[in-house]
């Protein structure tokens, strides 16, 4: 044994203690060391996922930061009628005032934020607003997730004529803007509602998704563990799923932080075009459109959905770099900052 | 060096052999025209055994390991020749019957074990996975299990982890159970290979196909990973398949050799003899031109050229162009194999018994 094999052995997680040695019980061929100089026994403390995701969190500002605003973002929407002051669609005296009060016959009413044009109180239809966006947020990304992730992986895996068909439908969509899209697909399931929202932009955001998705499996499917995984048995299925996708994750929920608020976003903007959701339902955009034509004579009704959407947004992003680098399992450790 | 088996073992014993390859000819369809990787290699394997394949790089070693699993992909295909292991021809089989037979009865460990682990499931998963895969132990492949695991750090207590870490344990991973539940950046390079080698015979296969298994990893762990391929050939009564470029390691760690050179088997022999006697050109310039630690001196005389793509007419011996003692009749006459010893076979017309030398 040499020395430079000892000073190996000391170095700590990466010394090849087996392989210098050949064993766990290795005899040693000079003077035996010194207590403190063996390393049998020497387990490092090995940290599970859910330690990484909270101690990667939270020395992560940002990310805690974006996190607490996406889990106060729920919580509004879970439980909108409790924290609303009023029903988003009683209708107050008072109309079109900046921070006021108003009497009724049940007596005396605040409006922290204001009132609308109608007389609603803007606080609270941006509370229930929250539900709107979260909904269609979260339905119309896992949609396009769900959908787009399958088109990319079949195509980016098994290439050839299939990806051809695939992709050509998908650079087929690419071609129409997101919103156009959506209106056409309104207009052809023949009507308003939450739902038809959400598949419309669902649809539309489909080829985000299955682009990204094959652009990583393609480069995915070369790496010699997938070659290593046929060698032992695995089929074409398990492959994808276990080998490939889970590799593709971190540019995935990039994505889908980065959809959401462009869902949210393409909401307000087909509310605006009177292609979304029905007019008397609260939601953030449709603030913002039904405000925008008094934006002069009274600012709030549509900054504050303005600053809802925003900071929704920035909370969604900031969240999404920090789970990244926590899912990052090939980075190890999250640095602090 | 000492063999373990002795040399009867040649490519003409008639007793059973465990894998036939016979005519294997893997071709390449480019732009540039059709490259012959594979061209016409006759190779049998006997049970028990580890034969070498050596050859320098682009000799088509990898490409006919691949063959041998059926992991031939687009533009590549076997264009002619058979492999049979245990009888049963792997060229002809259905995708799902190769998918049957990989892991449970052939197995490969390849190149580079810092490539070759999925770096996002933990090493004990991807043996139990291999496990569950190849071996009927009712336990469902399962995804939310390893989720699970991963997230509550929950201790697994399934047959195939069970597996896993005796596997580990077998490779001489230092505190397996510990360690199963790492991920692959958490192992250092030799370990990962041993984690590739308790995948690959985790389902105990018949054989072993180790690509380059030692060529990423420094030499006193080359010599690690070489003295557990013997153990572990022996402890799971596994046939080995070594491919290397490394003529060291083939005199450490194989019973017989073949010497490969662009698509073709040029030499056969066993190890000992192979390295007291090189007979055909191109074995004796392999050895020249490396360098020995008990000929320090000696001046290291590199084979003057290098591998042809294949593309396009060849000469009839591939290695005329570069051979020393090619002749006119070289380019014209195919070579065929010539007894230079005992089991000691060589792809060359100038060599084999005078009355036939070119």
């Amino acid at each position: 044994m040499t020395d430079y094999e000892t000073t190996n052995d000391c170095g700590g997680t990466d010394s090849d203690r087996v392989d210098t040695d050949g064993g766990v019980d290795a005899e040693y061929p000079g003077a035996a060391p010194p207590e403190r100089f063996r390393d049998d026994g020497f387990v490092e403390p090995r940290r599970t996922f859910r330690e990484r995701l909270v101690t990667g969190l939270g020395n992560d500002r940002k990310a805690l930061a974006g996190a607490v605003v996406v889990v106060g973002f729920i919580a509004t929407a879970l439980f909108a009628p409790i924290i609303a002051p009023y029903d988003p669609n009683t209708t107050f005296t008072i109309l079109q005032e900046p921070a006021t009060s108003s009497t009724t016959a049940d007596g005396e009413f605040f409006h922290i934020l204001g009132t609308d044009s109608f007389g609603h109180d803007v606080l609270s239809r941006i509370v229930y607003g929250a539900r709107v966006s979260l909904l269609v947020a979260a339905a119309t990304v896992l949609f396009a997730f769900t959908i787009g992730t399958v088109i990319g992986t079949v195509a980016g895996y098994y290439g050839g004529w299939v990806d051809s068909l695939l992709m050509r439908y998908i650079d087929f969509q690419w071609a129409f803007p997101t919103l156009i899209l959506a209106a056409g697909i309104i207009a052809f399931a023949g009507g308003l509602g939450v739902w038809n929202v959400i598949i419309a932009i669902g649809v539309a955001f489909i080829d985000d998704f299955a682009r990204l998705v094959r652009g990583e499996v393609l480069s995915i499917r070369e790496e010699e563990y997938v070659m290593a995984a046929r060698a032992v048995g695995m089929g074409d299925t398990r492959i994808m799923s276990k080998e490939i996708l889970p590799n593709a994750v971190a540019p995935i929920i990039v994505q889908v932080t980065l959809m959401i608020p462009l869902a949210i976003l393409a909401e307000a903007g087909l509310s605006f075009l009177g292609l979304g959701v029905t007019p008397t339902t609260p939601t953030w955009g449709l603030m913002l459109s039904e405000g925008r034509q008094f934006i002069s004579q009274a600012w709030w009704i549509s900054i504050f959905p303005g600053f809802a959407i925003m900071i929704t947004v920035l909370a969604f992003n900031m969240f999404g770099d920090g789970l990244r680098d926590v899912f990052d399992v090939k980075e190890g450790e999250v640095s602090d900052r | 060096m000492s063999s373990a088996h002795s040399p009867s073992g040649s490519a003409d014993a008639d007793e059973e052999s465990l894998l036939d390859i016979a005519g294997l000819h893997t071709v390449f369809h480019t732009d540039r025209g059709t490259v012959r990787a594979v061209d016409g290699v006759d190779l049998s394997l006997n049970s028990g055994e580890i034969v070498g394949l050596v050859g320098e790089s682009g000799s088509g070693k990898s490409v006919l390991a691949r063959s041998i699993m059926g992991l031939i992909d687009d533009p590549g295909e076997i264009a002619d020749g058979d492999v049979r292991l245990n009888g049963e021809s792997l060229v002809h089989a259905e995708e799902s019957r190769l998918n049957e037979l990989r892991g449970g009865t052939v197995s490969m460990v390849f190149q580079d074990p810092m490539h070759s682990l999925n770096p996002t499931l933990s090493v004990g998963e991807q043996i139990a996975e291999t496990v569950r895969l190849n071996q009927d132990i009712g336990e469902s492949v399962s995804l939310p299990a390893e989720i699970k695991r991963k997230i509550l750090g929950a201790a697994e207590n399934s047959e195939a982890w069970r597996r896993a870490i005796e596997m580990l344990e077998a490779v001489q991973i230092p505190e397996p159970a510990a360690r199963a539940g790492d991920f692959p950046h958490e192992f250092s390079g030799g370990m990962r290979q041993r984690a590739m080698l308790a995948i690959a015979l985790s389902c105990e296969p018949d054989l072993l196909i180790a690509d380059e298994p030692t060529t990423a990893l420094d030499v006193t762990i080359q010599a690690g990973i070489l003295d557990e391929l013997r153990a572990l050939k022996d402890a799971f009564d596994t046939t080995i398949l070594l491919i290397t470029h490394n003529l060291a390691v083939v005199a450490e760690a194989c019973d017989r050799v073949n010497v490969m050179y662009a698509g073709r088997i040029v030499e056969r022999a066993p190890t000992d003899v192979l390295f007291e006697n090189p007979s055909h050109p191109y074995t004796q310039g392999l050895i020249a031109s490396t360098p020995r630690v008990d000929h320090p001196d000696a001046d290291l005389q590199p084979i003057p050229g290098s591998v042809p793509d294949g593309i396009g007419e060849q000469p009839a011996c591939k290695f005329a162009k570069r051979c020393p003692e090619a002749k006119p009749e070289c380019y014209e006459r195919p070579p065929d194999f010539r007894p230079v010893g005992a089991s000691h076979e060589a792809a060359c017309l100038r060599r084999g018994p005078t009355e036939d030398r070119l």
